[in-house]
């Protein structure tokens, strides 16, 4: 009685077994969450306004050393330069009660100095980088032209830096490759490093 | 004059770095130093040493996973040393804002490192280690640094007393591969979580779990792994974690690979720590806690597994009391009444029957308890058919028959006992 009842019970979990699986924030494949942020050009960008383009979303602190680094080897305003044609939005998600929180001012000096010239949008509530699951600084993704995303992860597989930029594997640099060329970029995932972001 | 020679001599080689570590390196808030446990070590063969790293209060360093945010050190070897192997102490759990989470280390933490030295004839080597590392507190500063170290060597290797203990103490957190350690197994399998989404749930057997005991899994590809929760049960530890999808869409592997490590275990009253690789079936099992399709149960959900178990283990007894009455070794008086030849062949097929719900029973607990206790449940029922053998051959022979009732009763209960206990 007993093991007919277990082997009945085990069939019907191998029949569940085609379940689908839950999904994590910021999930490749899934349409991109819809966003509206005040930058610090004083304007409003919605993600909505760039549909059709590839938008390119850099989670950004320029008190964290991950940040200030790829900064200082302008490893993203290099990549927004060579990739033209995409959408480069930097979002910051600091808490304002946080010590690495910056003031609009402050934040702007900051770009001046870098050479960022792309736009840096504030989420002090940290919804929107909790919605796409933004664990770092940098943390990055890629939306396609559909508005799924595209990319989830580091932006080069060099956490420490010390390799010379033209050894480090770019990952968001391939991706946008691959998107030029209307493919998925590969890999789609990878583990993003540097600091947490400060929600 | 000869103990000046020796103190010009000694005193120029042993700063900075000659012996068994060598001078801090400061980096902010945290310092680091190459540590051997030697005062002379092996020139041929495994040695042992470690970066030690002592950190300010409120920083922290990072396990292999480092988690969501920063990420694991990574260290360089040069001289005359091969195969080396970095290797991590049990971490803690830091939780950070924002339902962010980091494995690592907090105020002090000795990293690992194995090799093979090859100085025969040699008197001394340049060992140094480039390592890259971050700490964490509030925010995060990556470090490099460069340590060197003059290691005297010899035929016979020589303990340091003052380095040998500390490289010693954290090379005990080093987990134990699950295989190295007898008597303790572990197992993973997809279970359907409450959300609806799988769960990786682990099991560890063979062991006590401590309150504090942690799981800990290596960064996966596939998918992101939740806050696990522990379960104490019989004999063991079961926890599950949530699991999430890093691909919409995505349809299980049939195989999916998994990495855990387990801490803050017992086994015998000595604290231990494992680790394992396990491929784990793709496929979705209902949880234990609806419904047992493997009658895996434990005794903090409700009881219930606990009860099936028994519940088992009971009907095997029956079943073996009722084969061995119908086949006359049970009854005393029943044995002697029933003439041979009257239904006599019946009753013999009824008891083989009944002793195949004694097999039936058997299997459905080999699924549900420890090789061990199914050993000793098969014993407990040998020893029941023994007694009621004994008891008919004793009968009318003054106290033994009573002994022997008595006896087949405790084997019965041992039976039930011993399958409760065992359950897995």
């Amino acid at each position: 009685m007993r093991v007919s009842k277990t082997l009945i019970l085990a069939a019907f979990a191998l029949a569940l077994g085609a379940a689908p699986v839950l999904a994590a924030a910021g999930v490749v494949g899934e349409a991109a969450p819809a966003f509206k942020l005040k930058g610090l050009d004083g304007k409003t960008h919605s993600l909505a306004d760039h549909k059709g383009k590839v938008v390119v979303l850099e989670w950004i602190n320029p008190e964290c050393p991950y940040s200030d680094r790829h900064a200082r080897e302008k490893t993203m305003t290099g990549l927004a330069d060579k990739h033209g044609e995409v959408v480069w939005l930097a979002i910051n998600s600091t808490n304002p009660q946080h010590g690495n929180y910056l003031e609009p001012a402050e934040h702007l000096a900051w770009n001046k100095q870098r050479g960022i010239d792309y736009a840096v949008l504030y989420d002090p509530t940290g919804q929107v980088g909790k919605a796409y699951g933004a664990k770092t600084t940098p943390h990055m993704f890629i939306i396609d032209p559909q508005g799924k995303i595209a990319y989830n992860g580091a932006i080069d597989d060099d956490p420490s830096g010390r390799q010379a930029k033209p050894e480090r594997t770019n990952y968001v640099d391939l991706g946008l490759v691959a998107e030029a060329a209307k493919h998925d970029p590969n890999p789609a995932t990878t583990k993003p490093y540097g600091c947490s972001v400060k929600y | 004059m000869r103990t000046l020679l020796y103190l010009i001599l000694f005193g120029g080689l042993t700063s900075p770095a000659w012996g068994a570590a060598n001078e801090w390196v400061v980096n902010g808030p945290s310092r680091v130093r190459l540590i051997t446990p030697y005062a002379v070590a092996p020139a041929e063969g495994e040695v042992r040493m470690g970066v030690e790293m002592r950190l300010e209060e409120g920083w922290h360093s990072y396990w292999k996973n480092s988690g969501d945010a920063g990420y694991a050190p990574t260290v360089e070897v040069a001289g005359p040393m091969s195969g080396v192997e970095l290797l991590y102490p049990v971490p803690r759990r830091f939780d950070l804002p924002g339902e962010l989470v980091a494995f690592g280390y907090a105020d002090e933490v000795l990293y690992p490192l194995r090799g093979r030295l090859a100085a025969r004839g040699e008197r001394e080597v340049r060992l140094t280690a480039e390592v890259d590392y971050v700490v964490c507190a509030e925010e995060c500063i990556p470090y490099q640094a460069s340590l060197a170290l003059r290691q005297p060597v010899g035929e016979q290797a020589v303990e340091d007393p003052e380095t040998a203990p500390v490289v010693r103490r954290w090379w005990g957190l080093v987990p134990r591969t699950v295989e190295e350690v007898p008597g303790v197994e572990t197992s993973g399998r997809l279970v359907a979580d409450g959300g609806g989404g799988p769960a990786l749930e682990v099991r560890v057997r063979g062991v006590e779990a401590a309150p504090g005991t942690q799981v800990f899994f290596a960064p996966h590809d596939l998918f992101e792994l939740g806050r696990p929760e522990a379960r104490p049960v019989a004999g063991g530890v079961v926890f599950r974690a949530p699991l999430a999808s890093r691909q919409a869409g995505m349809d299980l592997p049939a195989r999916i690979p998994f990495e855990w490590t387990v801490t803050g275990l017992a086994r015998g009253g000595e604290p231990l720590a494992i680790e394992a690789r396990r491929q784990v079936a793709g496929v979705i099992q209902q949880g234990a806690d609806e419904e047992e399709p493997t009658g895996v149960g434990d005794t903090t959900a409700g009881g219930r597994g606990a009860l099936s178990v028994s519940l088992a283990a009971a009907a095997a007894v029956a079943a073996t009391l009722a084969a061995l009455y119908l086949w006359g070794i049970l009854g005393v008086s029943a044995a002697r009444e029933q003439p041979e030849g009257q239904g006599g062949g019946w009753r013999g097929l009824l008891g083989f029957a009944a002793a195949g719900g004694t097999v039936w029973a058997l299997l459905g607990l080999a699924h549900v308890v420890h090789r061990e206790a199914l050993v000793g449940v098969e014993l407990a029922l040998l020893g029941l058919a023994l007694c009621a053998w004994l008891r008919r051959r004793a009968a009318g022979r003054g106290m033994l028959p009573a002994a022997l009732t008595v006896g087949l009763l405790a084997c019965a209960a041992a039976a039930v006992w011993l399958a409760h206990r065992g359950q897995l």
